[in-house]
């Protein structure tokens, strides 16, 4: 009550007199001092768990498995433009122990030094996790003795230095085993594991992350909004992130792409983005999201998400609510009022015995713009009662059963803590064999949803979630158990048909926009083809129109079809009862349409003469039917390379070998059978191109009519994206077919025909069709590892029925008139 | 038979020279939406396909009726719904229908049509480039309810008489309508040199042209109107010596005791009139920039850093870009998408969508959008009540009685 008087007398006065800072006299309290000026409510208790000299410029930190906190401190940190990367690196790793559970530490490690800019910490799988921009590291410590077991690896590189406050930060191990962290938005960061070229990164500058511990894979998570700092999952596993400047609440749906601070999203047919879920404003920049899921505070507090107001110096909650596929999020409260301008909470953590932790930066200068105090940091710890936290424990002492027990912990720590260390077990090969059944029964059995929901994850986590575990989940009682399911399946490679059938019919038939929601997320990660019926019945609930999420999540999965096959596209749009999705699939279309026909490329196209020669500057590969054909009784096995660059053609299969046919309308060519032929030459790496690079490939292809579906004239890398090659896609057109960039040309008709693709460096895809520019469109990645097939593509098969001639491939972009000349000189 | 035996000719010859076959015109593939047009009788749907058409083709001058389109329109063209007549008929013109050209440049004079319909009927030709559109964008200057949408689009378009006809109404205007005036002023190098003509004159005041449109004239990269804008206007170029100097000098001036005295109404009417048209606060406002209202605007430093420097920490996100066009237009602002041969910009005061083709350059700059020298002709007083009025922590009434 008295609390409440003075918050509204201060809102009062400020509106009437501004405040405006004034830097150098805003006064500089000791911790003690600092607590006495806090407002909180009755029963809490605020201590300084640490405060300068004994943590100075903390920046991430975490709690390992004995309840001690790990604090990295960023010592490199100068402002939003700059560090000290000159002067070497100068972050700590330090670990703080409270051995007597008061609430404030005593006993302080150093673990590592000499660590550039840490910026996000996670402890596990015998190691830490530390973002270290441009790198992710692990600095191995696989005997648990505080001291690491080797200088630091580099897991990741490319994490952009461009806003340092902006960079890879609020790490935390998901339900789901993988290790997640947020990203700003000023930041331009091209991820991926060392020496990896970009066709096997990630471009992120605004978004969540996800990396896995032991798969070693990377990936964007959900694209989008400001600076996020803080992410948490709720005990039903929903991501929400708080962040700075724009609206201060998101719920982080996997493949969703929202409101941005500021420029584009990466895919330009985005058209519209998912915005906040926040129903009011909080005045300032937000951080440190932590759900409380722990059983000490009093009841009200449980499953709020507390969070930092880092402009007014508070804590605040707020209270989150379902509504449709989603969530609303409503003010709670002011939690705690430091009432003290240099309080700069920005990361939260909550601890073992149910208390709130708070990392301040401690620092005069709200927004890292520069460094007032270079040695200070406090770790404030809000505790309710006078409970002590417990110590001199080690959850890695116990037994797979306690820690399968501690699944149903009141304090989500526990169960956060538990499941990870299941998980290491599990990588290890050391889970006792009973761990998988006693997870199953517990996912069975538990009366309450977010337990079984504990259970799926630690089983998923440790290997144990069976196909036939996953699939029964899909006919759950339970919306959260249905759409976890539905995610856990499509994490790693396509679903198979009767997967995807069921899929189906669940989007037809499932009551919970909930689980459509999962569906249309899982779609992303299909195939296109393969995404059709599942969008079909998601879209056509009545419930869809209206809903925060599911239109655009329909959207952002029907969009690369809509460019395939635009009349399923429009079908889907036309029954969605939310209009707008046929004003973007109609966009979609029309977009296709006009890169396929650019007036004045082709205007000027015919007015082009061909060129005299074509050099053989660049060329990379060269196949010719009156060239080194190796035939035994008119069977082909191998087409010899006449470039000199020794890409030969083979086909070691015998069943699978073309036909040297000697004048198929008037020339020797190869034909394929459309059954199962194809002439395969190995990867290297000078003929995969990323999107700053030019090459051109031609080939003369003799067409004999359809053959229904996609059908492979040339595909360079189909099973491993990104890939290039040229088409011929279910409606006979002529395709530049890329990774989810399909660029459409016209009808194919019988005959032969030269189809030529170039692609210049960081500029356009072109598509030309018997010398005549059919289409363009931007320069992608073409740059997978797989090897280029000849009358087929390799794990997609669509196997092409006809002859080819000629192909040529070259590392540059061909000009018009050269392709000219190719057309007309077969 | 004597057609189908021309067809067959023409088809053969076709054979012969596969270079020629794909040239030729057989209309933008839209079939599948206009069938859909066609069949459709859910004027929801249709207005979504025309949407779509309309967000899809904005901004192209050529584009080649699709060979199924005069099947479908003369039915859309007879709709109940006059959203879905007005719609089908944008889109009759972004396919060159002549009748559709002709009825639109009617409706857009038609001063017994509604104020929306004849806003569409404008957005539809200026969207088309239409020819001959000076003229009657020149008569609109006179009405208020379409005169800042008539100042607008006259950017788009080649006149030697714009200027004249322009500044001839200029002193009728009210600030949002000068604002617009001064923004297409301030879009050709002849155009501009007018403007600073009437500056020197005092037909427009020196205060209403804003360091956007004075950084906006120097983008034209015509050395008479630079050379002019300094002498009417001021320097637009700051060093970094020159912003430090007069970040310190603000900070002298702007001692709590004065800040205090600040008139937070008319630090709002302030902020609605410089920073508005691209900044968010209290829910009044454009996201261009980034939004206020959650920022760290009650620090005096922090504040002046950004209304002085704005370029020495800025995202990538809001690089000014400029792009000038072939016929001496130069648009400056942030690219917000660049896709299908067309470029869309968000100036301060207009999303402006060009074709490609019509470019001669798009040059991302190292600076902000955010124009130095925002503080550059305007006194202390009123900079001590926009500072006083940005460090409010509650929105605050406009003055009533202005």
């Amino acid at each position: 009550m008295q609390r409440f008087a003075f918050v509204a007398l201060a809102f009062a006065v400020f509106a009437s007199s501004p405040a405006l800072a004034q830097n150098k006299k805003v006064p500089f309290l000791t911790p003690d001092k600092a607590i006495a000026k806090m407002k909180y409510p009755e029963g809490f208790r605020v201590t300084a768990f640490a405060a300068e000299p004994d943590v100075v410029q903390p920046f991430a930190f975490c709690f390992d498995e004995r309840g001690r906190l790990w604090v990295a401190e960023n010592l490199n940190y100068l402002t939003r433009g700059s560090d000290s990367f000159k002067d070497g690196p100068k972050g700590r790793i330090a670990i703080l122990e409270d051995t007597d559970g008061d609430g404030i530490f005593n006993k302080r490690k150093v673990f590592a030094e000499k660590i550039f800019f840490p910026s996000g910490l996670a402890v596990g799988f015998g190691g830490v996790y530390v973002g270290s921009p441009p790198n992710l590291l692990f600095i191995p410590d696989a005997d648990r003795d505080d001291r690491p077991d080797g200088e630091p690896r580099v897991l990741l590189d490319g994490w952009g230095r461009h806003d340092r406050h902006e960079t890879l930060n609020s790490f935390l191990w998901g339900p789901d085993g993988w290790l997640y962290g947020c990203h700003g938005v000023f930041t331009h960061s091209n991820v991926g594991k060392p020496g990896a070229p970009d066709s096997e990164r990630a471009r992120i500058n605004a978004g969540v992350w996800r990396y896995h511990p032991t798969k070693d894979k990377f990936e964007v998570f959900a694209w989008g909004t400001s600076n996020p700092w803080g992410l948490d999952f709720d005990d039903h596993g929903q991501a929400f992130i708080t962040a700075c400047v724009i609206p201060h609440l998101w719920h982080m749906i996997q493949g969703g792409r929202y409101h941005r601070q500021g420029g584009r999203h990466f895919n330009p047919h985005v058209y519209n983005d998912i915005k906040t879920i926040a129903d009011h404003r909080h005045a300032s920049a937000h951080g440190g999201a932590r759900f409380y899921l722990a059983d000490a505070f009093p009841e009200k507090y449980r499953k709020r998400l507390f969070m930092c107001n880092i402009h007014q110096h508070d804590i605040l909650t707020d209270v989150l609510e379902r509504r449709g596929s989603g969530f609303v999020g409503k003010h709670g409260d002011q939690f705690l009022a430091s009432n003290d301008p240099q309080w700069l909470g920005f990361n939260m953590e909550i601890g073992p015995e149910g208390a709130v932790y708070v990392i301040d930066w401690h620092d005069q200068d709200i927004c890292g713009r520069r460094v007032h105090h270079e040695e200070t940091g406090r770790i404030w710890r809000v505790a309710y009662g006078d409970k002590k936290s417990p110590v001199g424990f080690d959850l890695a002492k116990k037994t797979d059963a306690e820690l399968v027990e501690m699944q149903l912990h009141a304090n989500d720590w526990y169960v956060r803590q538990a499941r990870r260390l299941l998980q290491e077990r599990a990588i290890a090969g050391k889970l006792a064999g009973s761990t998988h059944a006693a997870l199953a029964k517990m996912l069975d059995t538990h009366p309450e949803v977010p337990r079984r929901l504990r259970a799926l994850w630690t089983l998923h986590a440790t290997g144990g979630l069976t196909d036939a575990i996953a699939t029964r989940l899909l006919d759950d009682k339970s919306e959260y158990l249905r759409a976890w399911a539905i995610q856990l399946i499509s994490e790693n490679e396509t679903p198979e048909d009767a997967i995807l059938a069921k899929f189906a019919t669940m989007a037809k038939k499932d009551p919970s926009p909930f689980v459509w929601l999962y569906l249309a997320s899982a779609c992303q990660r299909l195939p296109i083809e393969k995404r059709w019926d599942i969008l079909e019945g998601i879209a056509a609930h009545a419930d869809v129109e209206g809903d925060h999420n599911l239109p655009l999540m329909i959207w952002y999965a029907l969009e690369p079809g809509a460019a395939v096959d635009a009349k399923r596209a429009l079908s889907i749009a036309k029954s969605c009862p939310a209009k707008q999705l046929t004003r973007y699939v109609t966009r979609r279309i029309t977009a296709t349409a006009l890169s396929r026909k650019r007036e004045t490329r082709k205007s000027e196209a015919t007015k082009i003469k061909p060129a005299a020669s074509v050099s053989s500057k660049g060329l990379a590969l060269w196949l010719r039917s009156d060239f080194g054909v190796g035939e035994e009784g008119g069977i082909v096995d191998r087409w010899l390379d006449r470039s000199g660059s020794g890409r030969d053609a083979k086909q070691g299969s015998k069943s699978s070998r073309p036909k040297l046919v000697p004048n198929l309308k008037g020339r020797p060519a190869i034909r394929f059978d459309g059954e199962d032929d194809s002439l395969v030459v190995a990867h290297d790496k000078d003929i995969t191109f990323a999107a700053k690079d030019s090459y051109s490939m031609s080939a003369w292809v003799y067409y004999e009519g359809s053959q229904g579906g996609w059908r492979t004239i040339v595909a360079k890398s189909r099973d491993k994206k990104p890939w290039y090659g040229i088409w011929v896609d279910p409606g006979q057109r002529w395709i530049f077919g890329g990774d989810n960039d399909n660029l459409a040309g016209p009808k194919a008709s019988q005959g032969w025909h030269h189809i030529c693709v170039v692609q210049e460096g960081d500029g356009a895809k072109l598509l030309y069709v018997d010398g005549a520019l059919a289409g363009d469109s931007q320069a992608i990645d073409s740059n997978g590892t797989g090897d280029l097939w000849i009358g087929a593509a390799r794990s997609v098969q669509e196997h092409f029925r006809g002859g080819v001639s000629e192909i040529r491939l070259y590392r540059r972009a061909l000009s018009h008139p050269e392709v000219l000349h190719l057309a007309k000189n077969p | 038979m004597i057609r189908s035996a021309l067809l067959s000719t023409l088809l053969l010859s076709l054979a012969v020279s596969p270079g020629e076959h794909f040239a030729q015109d057989d209309g933008l593939d839209l079939d599948i939406i206009i069938e859909l047009l066609a069949e459709t009788e859910d004027d929801e749907i249709r207005l979504e396909l025309l949407a779509g058409l309309r967000e899809g083709l904005a901004g192209r001058k050529k584009v080649s009726m699709p060979q199924t389109w005069p099947t479908a329109y003369p039915n859309l063209a007879k709709s109940s719904s006059a959203k879905v007549r007005d719609a089908a008929l944008a889109v009759a013109l972004i396919f060159d229908d002549p009748a559709a050209l002709k009825t639109l440049r009617i409706r857009l004079e038609d001063k017994k049509a509604s104020t929306s319909s004849r806003l569409d009927a404008l957005r539809a030709l200026v969207g088309k480039r239409a020819a001959g559109l000076t003229e009657p964008l020149h008569k609109l200057l006179s009405e208020t309810a379409l005169r800042r949408h008539a100042l607008r689009s006259l950017a788009a378009f080649v006149d030697a008489k714009t200027p004249a006809a322009i500044l001839a109404h200029y002193r009728q205007f009210d600030a949002g309508a000068k604002h617009d005036a001064i923004s297409t002023l301030s879009a050709r190098p002849a155009y501009a040199l007018a403007l600073l003509d009437a500056v020197s004159k005092k037909i427009v005041a020196r205060s209403e042209v804003s360091a956007i449109h004075a950084r906006q004239i120097e983008a034209l990269g015509n050395e008479k109107a630079l050379a002019r804008l300094r002498e009417v206007w001021g320097d637009i170029r700051k060093t970094s010596a020159d912003k430090r100097a007069a970040i310190e000098k603000y900070k002298k001036i702007l001692r709590p005791g004065f800040v205090a005295k600040g008139n937070l109404s008319h630090g709002r009417e302030l902020f609605e009139k410089t920073c508005a048209k691209c900044h968010e606060l209290y829910d009044v406002g454009e996201s261009i920039g980034p939004e206020l209202t959650g920022s760290n605007r009650a620090d005096l430093d922090y504040i002046l850093e950004n209304i002085l420097d704005p370029s020495a920490a800025i995202g990538k996100g809001y690089r000014l870009t400029t792009v000038i066009t072939r016929d001496g237009r130069a648009i400056s602002g942030i690219i917000r998408e660049r896709v299908s041969n067309r470029i869309k910009i968000r100036t301060e005061s207009d999303l402006v969508t060009i074709a490609e083709e019509d470019a001669i350059s798009v040059t991302e700059s190292e600076k902000s959008m955010m124009p130095d020298g925002l503080l550059t002709n305007i006194s202390n007083e009123h900079v001590r009540d926009l500072i006083a009025y940005l460090a409010t922590k509650k929105q605050v009434p406009l003055e009533r009685n202005e």
